[in-house]
């Protein structure tokens, strides 16, 4: 069940969150939480009722594990438990998600015929396992402890996080699910999570999936397009990207805020950022954060000298790039990023030391430049078509506008300077022209200067204006909903 | 404002403005799914949901007819009330209708107890290339399922159009009409007149430069077996219930059979043997006087009822037979069947 669609809109939302705290008033915490956990398993089972019990096993194994550990006073067999729990939480993750990839990657380099299974990726998977295996460590570390298994399940399961994150910390969490006036309505947390998810549902339903149409008619084609089909397949992938996931992340926020949890941030103005190291401060932070904290810094971080400095680095960004899809160029998308980010700290070194400043305008666009192409490489169907959109866009012999209609009438003195007018793509290929070349500009400029909605709504404060914005956004959204939708994030 | 009237206000406004965009959509609604017409019509704009409506008029009258021709619009123009077997024939006709769509109506009708002793099947060459996924998204094509309740919900809670004009009968030669609950064709009086009167002007006529291929032209997965599969189960569905299959592979102009077989060639001779392997088909495609003349046609696509009242001729009279128009084609043939087509193409390229 997606956040933008009817069935979560005008069924299952309002009936949970009401009958939430109705269970919370009339039979207590223990039982609200244990009503959540099991509406958070039908939201689950949705998609396909058939691995929620590979997602409930999930959870008993972690579950015992942890207790195991924290239970365990030899630091020798509290390891063990724990590279148990990793290794088996990785292999589940391993089987469905890389298997496939792992066999036909042995059968290109040896050349043999080995039998690739077709397996369905079961939703959200990365991120409950990620989720569990923080978990796990966190009570090996001795930060964290096992609490009822109704509060781990909630944890787990809890809705707004479940299919596509944020990732959560057990440490962070735990806390609220046992704070006894949690679950009473919090009317300042309500409010503001029904205009968060407004913003959010917004951004996803009514931007991000119309950008999906440009996107979708430029990178099929991607050895046929010319200068700007490219650059508005480029520029459009790029903000649909963010407005799909931010929005989502934004929703589930809310839908925490609707509960009266606290969610964490999961993006912060990321095509804002001036640097590689800030855009990765910015960008699905809380993946970042676990990275950071459960591979990065456990290899040494930034303790063991420069060279094994850039070495995690690396070393995390490859893995980063293989949580997002089993498959090459995803491994190539973080290898990249990750030798950006090592490019990016021996500059910081070099130009503090030599006190170079670059100006922020120029730091940004850089940054926006390569964080942009690089989604060129994530996005293509292979390396070879994200590589041809990329020379398509820096191809000045190709700039070709359409021929015919108001902008052959307006600018068909540019055929003097060598600019071609041809017949642009048409049907379900047509991309315009006039719209992107409106659209995209007007979207880079909002996303270079104004706040996230998060910023924004730090000192919310209820007003007839807010009444009358998140109306408008919601109304329109709802009646978008029908129009042509896909969720980036949805399999990962 | 405290933070409890803030959230009663917005649901408050919210509802508010949804009943009265459901309302207005509801009012206004131009699929047919909400307001149905006596006869609908379109102007140039095509908005009447065939598929669905007509589906819902057989289910709720099961037993007012038992032969149906299922297709694209293209075989719309067909009039099957010239068949004369006692059968009491539906045209099945909708736009962009695909193998698929057709199979999932079929499994639908047998379910709701829609009597049916025959069916013909009009295929056309994008049945292998287009997929009917998109058709979930598109009002006018929004199939009718065992649920309706999305499809009533995307309706209702489409972006109201305020401004949309009046649709008004008119005489122009393009408007078109839906004989929906009669006869299922499609009818187009006025432009079959304007032809009869101005047939040069007709053959000239820039609509015929417009040539169709396929929605997914570039895209590498092909939907052959996709729409060879829904045959075969229409073809399995027909034999568990005793119903009579008719396949016929419908009449493309030249332009378009060019461009197909420029593009396409192999996978359409695929195709076609595909087909030959699950039932027997008369094949009207390939360049014959017909499809050679666009006077058949009223655009590169669809051929007029004149063509249609052939293929009809062809199919339940054997004592006719149009020499090259509506082969016969079997499993043992269809090798025979290709070659020629290729013969056909070469003369047809050197004349």
């Amino acid at each position: 069940m997606l956040f933008n669609s009817y069935e979560f809109i005008f069924l299952y939302l309002p009936v949970t969150v009401v009958l939430f705290y109705v269970v919370a008033h009339m039979w207590g915490n223990r039982f609200a939480i244990i009503f959540l956990t099991f509406g958070s398993l039908f939201f689950y089972g949705w998609w396909d009722f058939r691995y929620v019990p590979l997602l409930v096993a999930s959870i008993i194994f972690n579950y015992v594990i942890g207790g195991c550990i924290e239970r365990q006073n030899n630091v020798r067999c509290k390891k063990m438990i724990l590279g148990a729990g990793i290794v088996c939480d990785l292999g589940i993750l391993g089987y469905f998600k890389y298997a496939a990839f792992i066999i036909t990657t042995i059968n290109d380099m040896l050349g043999i015929g080995l039998f690739v299974p077709q397996i369905t990726l079961p939703l959200g998977i990365s991120f409950f396992t990620f989720t569990q295996m923080a978990y796990l460590i966190d009570v090996y570390r001795g930060i964290a402890h096992n609490h009822s298994v109704s509060s781990y399940s909630l944890f787990v399961t809890v809705f707004p996080h479940l299919i596509a994150g944020p990732i959560i910390n057990y440490r962070e969490m735990m806390p609220q699910f046992l704070k006894k006036e949690q679950f009473v309505v919090d009317w300042n947390k309500f409010a503001l999570g029904i205009t968060l998810f407004s913003i959010g549902l917004f951004k996803k339903v009514v931007i991000a999936d119309n950008l999906a149409l440009w996107v979708n008619a430029v990178f099929p084609r991607a050895g046929y397009v010319t200068f700007f089909e490219a650059w508005i397949g480029a520029l459009s992938y790029t903000f649909q990207l963010y407005f799909d996931f931010s929005g989502y992340s934004e929703m589930a926020i809310a839908l925490g805020l609707m509960l009266g949890f606290t969610l964490p941030k999961n993006f912060n103005s990321p095509y804002q950022a001036n640097s590689m190291i800030d855009f990765w401060h910015r960008w699905h932070m809380t993946l970042g954060a676990w990275v950071r904290d459960y591979l990065y810094i456990p290899m040494g971080g930034s303790k063991c000298g420069e060279i094994a400095k850039l070495r995690n680095l690396f070393v995390s960004m490859l893995l980063i790039g293989l949580w997002h899809g089993a498959g090459w160029n995803f491994v190539l998308w973080g290898g990249i990023h990750g030798a950006l980010l090592m490019i990016n700290h021996a500059w910081r070194k070099f130009s503090g030391k030599h006190n170079i400043n670059l100006p922020i305008f120029i730091c940004r666009i850089m940054t926006f430049v390569c964080v942009m192409s690089l989604w060129v490489l994530f996005r293509a169907g292979t390396f070879s078509e994200g590589l041809s959109i990329l020379y398509s866009m820096i191809n000045l012999n190709n700039i070709a506008l359409p021929a015919g209609g108001r902008v052959e009438s307006y600018f068909g003195f540019l055929e003097n300077l060598g600019i071609r007018f041809i017949d642009w793509p048409s049907g379900k290929w047509d991309i315009g022209f006039i719209k992107p070349a409106v659209t995209l500009p007007v979207l880079f400029a909002v996303l270079m200067t104004l706040k996230n909605p998060i910023v924004l709504l730090e000192d919310f404060q209820p007003n007839w204006k807010w009444i009358v914005a998140v109306s408008v956004l919601f109304v329109y959204t709802m009646f978008s909903l029908s129009d042509y939708s896909e969720f980036l994030y949805f399999q990962f | 404002m405290k933070a409890k009237q803030y959230v009663y206000l917005v649901f408050l406004v919210i509802i508010a403005v949804t009943c009265v965009f459901v309302l207005f959509n509801y009012v206004t609604d131009k699929t047919g799914i909400f307001n149905g017409y006596d006869q609908l019509y379109r102007t140039r704009g095509n908005t009447f949901n065939q598929h669905f409506v007509k589906m819902r008029y057989l289910i709720n009258n099961p037993e007012k007819y038992n032969g149906f021709c299922f297709g694209s619009s293209i075989v719309g123009y067909i009039d099957l009330d010239k068949i004369n077997n006692g059968l009491r024939w539906y045209n099945m006709t909708y736009s962009s209708g695909l193998p698929e769509e057709w199979r999932d109506d079929i499994k639908l009708l047998l379910k709701r107890g829609v009597s049916m002793k025959s069916i013909i099947l009009g295929v056309d060459a994008f049945d292998m290339t287009d997929s009917p996924m998109p058709h979930e998204k598109q009002f006018s094509r929004i199939p009718y399922r065992d649920n309706n309740v999305k499809a009533y919900f995307s309706i209702l809670f489409r972006v109201p159009n305020f401004f949309s004009k009046k649709e008004i009968m008119s005489k122009d030669k393009y408007d078109t009409f839906f004989d929906a609950y009669n006869s299922g064709r499609t009818l187009n009086p006025a432009e079959d007149e304007w032809i009869e009167a101005n047939d040069i002007q007709h053959l000239r006529d820039n609509k015929f430069n417009l040539v169709w291929v396929g929605a997914d032209f570039f895209d590498n997965a092909h939907h052959l077996n996709n729409a060879v599969q829904a045959l075969r189960d229409i073809k399995d569905l027909c034999q568990e219930h005793g119903i009579e299959l008719i396949v016929v592979f419908n009449p493309m102009l030249y332009s378009t059979y060019y461009m197909y077989d420029a593009f396409y060639s192999s996978e359409l001779d695929a195709f076609k043997r595909r087909i030959a392997e699950i039932t027997p088909f008369y094949d009207f495609s390939g360049l014959n006087r017909i499809t050679t003349d666009k006077y058949y046609y009223y655009e590169s696509l669809h051929y007029r009822p004149i063509v249609g009242d052939m293929i009809i001729k062809r199919i339940f009279t054997p004592e006719y037979a149009q020499k090259d128009f509506g082969v016969y084609v079997t499993k043992n043939t269809i090798d025979e069947h290709i070659a020629n087509l290729k013969r056909q193409m070469d003369e047809y390229d050197a004349y």
